[in-house]
């Protein structure tokens, strides 16, 4: 007898400002089905993102994720939780059982240049040197390499698929790290936290102007990890017994 | 107990550093913005009589 749901892919995401989840079911070639929970999300309209991931159903398994950022308008999704359930369609994709877990790092900086490092599975894959807020300085070949306008595509280019995937979620660290120096609490709605419009579900016209704050769901990873994503099992019946 | 009771008279300051609550970073207690993700692949359940 076999497996009672072999053919699942539960993913989560965790930072200071974010807590996303998601479960996606395959038929080994396509996405069959999408659900989603946002135990911390910033604010009031995000929730609403949670649904908006069905888009992914009938997004083909692919190792490229490009190719699963242009499924859909990612402008009417969660970043975050769309960036969570791409990791989980090349996941699916590459057939492996288990788990890949990244964690990856920016030390709190008031000037660059930094360091930002990301592990895969306990062990160091990447570490830049960042000349600018969204420049990496060194090692090659990413010397120079701005971390916006096509770097998925350019790190699908240049690197190996292992490589680029940790290189993507390494971009994506350092460009949230910045969030750490606002105190969102502080902001009554996203537009006063900065939030660009029209980039995500939230800041679309319709939605931008009652983004209000979802007060209390900031948490302080600063000193350890310790406690990202440990409670994905309650949530996520798939997982009882893992 | 000295520092015992060290450790808990800073613990208070720690908590005032975060989110850029300390006027200069540099000079404040090393911490960092971490960013986890996590994707887990089910495995096929073993059988009863394990002949999976």
């Amino acid at each position: 007898m076999i497996a009672p749901d072999p053919q699942t892919v539960v993913v989560g995401l965790e930072d200071d400002m974010h807590h996303y989840e998601a479960a996606l079911t395959h038929d080994g070639r396509h996405i069959t089905n999408a659900s989603a929970a946002g135990p911390r999300m910033p604010w009031e309209p995000c929730s609403g993102a949670l649904d908006q991931l069905q888009a992914l159903v009938g997004c083909p398994l692919t190792t490229t994720a490009s190719e699963v950022f242009a499924w859909t308008d990612v402008r009417q999704q969660c970043t975050h939780l769309y960036d969570a359930a791409v990791l989980g369609v090349l996941h699916a994709a590459r057939g492996r059982v288990g788990t890949r877990q990244y964690d990856a790092t920016v030390p709190d900086w008031d000037q660059p240049p930094f360091d930002a490092w990301i592990e895969r599975d306990g062990i160091e894959v990447c570490r830049w040197r960042m000349a600018a807020t969204l420049e990496i300085e060194s090692p090659e070949p990413f010397g120079g390499r701005q971390l916006k306008g096509g770097f998925v595509r350019w790190c699908e280019e240049v690197l190996d698929p292992e490589a680029a995937e940790a290189a993507w979620v390494l971009q994506r660290t350092v460009w949230l790290s910045g969030a750490r120096r606002v105190e969102l609490e502080d902001c009554d709605d996203a537009i006063v936290s900065g939030l660009v419009p029209n980039v995500c579900w939230t800041s679309q016209p319709e939605r931008y102007h009652v983004a209000f704050r979802r007060r209390g769901t900031l948490r302080d990873h600063g000193p350890s990890t310790d406690g990202m994503l440990v409670d994905m099992p309650t949530r996520w019946p798939q997982l009882h017994g893992t | 107990m000295n520092l015992v009771v060290s450790l808990l008279l800073l613990a208070p300051m720690m908590n005032l550093v975060v989110r850029g609550r300390c006027a200069n970073i540099g000079q404040c207690p090393r911490m960092n913005y971490s960013l986890r993700w996590s994707a887990i692949a089910m495995a096929a359940a073993p059988s009863a009589d394990g002949c999976g």
